[in-house]
């Protein structure tokens, strides 16, 4: 057998939870070593291989978080606990834990994207190797029924400072106790935001060019933020071509950029 | 300015004298091509009657080869030889009933005849798919390691060839050298194991003729300032080109792949996962799920490609992508000239810098 950077490992669904229509969790039997911002590929036959990032890690399993949105994606989410999928990795680059030891930690997210964030997240609270000395988590969502991970933002919120915001509540029947806008609008009521804060921003494309600008304009130093891409990959490895931007591949010298390298990065 | 790169792949033989050459008739030169063909697959240009571009116009392509003077020497092909060690699609994995396997495939020995360029640009896939992020791709090593490279000679430069320009005209890297003469063939072996081949015919100083200066000499710029990519000069692509990815699919350097799932209707419980050729250049090579694309602009995406090509990929590896064939301005049904879109990129590099100063 040929030594195959393409194959992946058959491993079993240990449990799905679903969060919306739309996105669920898979807890799958890994014994993966990734650090928090890694991502997996994710391989199921007659559909294909994607992307996924890491969003928990603990040491006989890992989680990932998808949403349904591809052809892979929805035939993922006819898996049931105990089925089995194919999964190679961890890859890419990782958040920089040792640079956040200490300091006063922002983390926003947008969406999905806190999926992302998420072992980052547990690895600052719940870890005591890398502790940041104030952590703040801002994270916005369309609507109140589009929320992820309400169990950990409860556990998070008695933990540290955190905001949760939605877009709109239209249409809600039930009252919504966070703030209503958009991400960039509550960035002022991150309290004690100065050029040393570090920030780690993760989300869409315009949320995050919104946000970087917010950032600035609150002092916050370039060199302090660092932001995950998401790009079409198709072989995790620096292979297929697809995620490449400029000299740099996402899936190789990302998904975590830091914010002076990601601006000069120009799809 | 532009290092070329050595490839590791022939054993170059130890005692120079004996590499010197030798001269052939035709019926010697074939005789020892046919114990060739014995133990190789050989792939060269090959005349195909009536298949050009244009009416009553030939096609010079690549295929398989059964006797030298089979081989179309004096002209280029107008695809290259890559899909030989790069299929156009070529099975990864096999599904059978939650099984799975890799694909096999028959590692038939192969010789393929290449100009200077082409074998400079084998070094880049070699670059690409043995080196880049430190991981190897089995499927392309093994077709890889079953390639043997045979040097043909450029005549003259053909027309918007810059290979002189991109460091890419000159290659030591190739087993046997053949030049077609007048009355026979001249050859030179670089390498130990084509020496039985060859076991008659006289003594001869044989050294390849490479290009030395290209018709239209290239500059390319050491590096680009940011304002390149929001220069007008990319609108005329947008206007021009139609998004059909010609110019990757001819280009010896071009590797990017997609992958892809393909089910058998009569047996849903077999299905196999390919790979095949991607361009950057055609619609949806970035398009994520949940339908964000980039580089929507067809002028954004001749920058993306060709800035890779003289740039990006160099401030990696330490030399061009590009080796200077012409073959996309060649296959281009717009008319959209690479070579001319290098020396646009370095005019507007002069200018910046002697604003700047």
């Amino acid at each position: 057998m040929m030594n195959n950077i393409y194959a992946g490992k058959a491993v079993k669904i240990l449990g799905i939870t679903k969060h919306t229509n739309m996105e669920r969790s898979f807890t799958l039997d890994a014994h993966i070593h990734g650090m928090p911002g890694q991502f997996v590929m994710v391989s199921l036959s007659h559909a294909g291989e994607i992307p996924i990032s890491i969003s928990g890690f603990s040491s006989t399993s890992i989680e990932i978080t998808v949403r349904n949105v591809g052809k892979v994606t929805s035939k993922l989410f006819q898996l049931k606990v105990g089925d089995k999928l194919h999964l190679r990795g961890p890859y890419g680059e990782s958040f920089p834990l040792e640079a956040f030891d200490g300091q006063h930690l922002l983390i926003i997210a947008g969406g999905t994207g806190l999926a992302a964030v998420k072992p980052l997240l547990e690895c600052c609270l719940d870890d005591d190797e890398y502790k940041p000395k104030k952590l703040n988590l801002l994270v916005g969502f369309k609507s109140p029924k589009h929320l992820l991970f309400k169990k950990e933002l409860d556990h998070w919120q008695k933990k540290g400072e955190v905001i949760v915001t939605v877009d709109t509540t239209e249409g809600e029947t039930e009252a919504w106790a966070g703030g209503i806008g958009f991400v960039v609008d509550f960035v002022k009521h991150v309290g004690g935001i100065g050029p040393e804060t570090k920030v780690v921003l993760v989300g869409p494309p315009l949320m995050i060019t919104n946000i970087v600008r917010e950032l600035v304009h609150n002092n916050v130093r370039e060199e302090n933020i660092w932001t995950s891409f998401e790009r079409h990959m198709k072989c995790g490895v620096g292979k297929c071509g697809h995620c490449r931007i400029r000299d740099k591949y996402v899936c190789l010298d990302g998904p975590v950029f830091n914010h002076v390298e990601a601006k000069s990065l120009i799809d | 300015m532009t290092k070329v790169h050595k490839l590791r792949e022939c054993k170059i033989y130890k005692d120079r004298a004996k590499m010197e050459g030798l001269k052939l008739n035709c019926d010697k030169a074939e005789g020892a091509f046919d114990r060739i063909i014995e133990d190789y697959k050989v792939v060269a240009p090959k005349r195909i009657a009536g298949k050009g571009r244009f009416s009553d116009m030939d096609l010079v392509s690549y295929d398989m080869v059964e006797s030298l003077s089979d081989i179309v020497f004096n002209d280029r092909t107008y695809f290259s030889a890559k899909s030989v060690f790069f299929p156009i699609r070529e099975t990864m994995f096999n599904y059978d009933k939650g099984c799975v396997e890799d694909a096999r495939i028959e590692e038939k020995l192969t010789i393929i005849f290449l100009r200077a360029c082409d074998i400079n640009a084998i070094n880049i896939f070699d670059t690409m798919f043995l080196k880049n992020g430190g991981y190897q791709d089995c499927y392309y090593k093994r077709r890889r390691e079953s390639v043997k490279i045979f040097l043909l000679e450029c005549p003259r430069p053909f027309a918007d060839c810059f290979c002189a320009s991109m460091g890419t005209n000159k290659t030591d890297n190739y087993s046997v050298f053949i030049r077609k003469e007048e009355n026979g063939y001249a050859i030179r072996i670089n390498d130990e194991a084509f020496m039985k081949y060859f076991s008659e015919g006289a003594k001869a100083k044989v050294e390849p003729h490479f290009i030395e200066d290209d018709l239209g000499a290239l500059n390319i710029p050491d590096s680009i300032d940011c304002s390149l990519f929001r220069n007008k000069m990319w609108e005329e692509y947008s206007q021009r080109c139609i998004a059909c990815g010609r110019c990757n699919t001819s280009c010896p350097t071009c590797t990017c792949f997609t992958v892809q799932d393909i089910t058998i209707e009569d047996n849903m419980q077999k299905s196999e996962r390919w790979r095949i050729w991607s361009s950057c250049q055609v619609k949806n090579f970035s398009l994520l799920a949940g339908d964000h694309d980039f580089r929507i602009l067809k002028g954004d995406r001749m920058r993306y490609k060709v800035l890779h090509k003289i740039i990006d990929f160099r401030k990696t590896f330490g030399f061009n992508m590009c080796v200077g064939c012409g073959r996309c301005d060649q296959v281009c049904p717009e008319y959209i000239g690479m070579a001319k879109c290098i020396k646009k990129i370095n005019e507007i590099c002069i200018a910046d810098r002697e604003e700047k100063l």
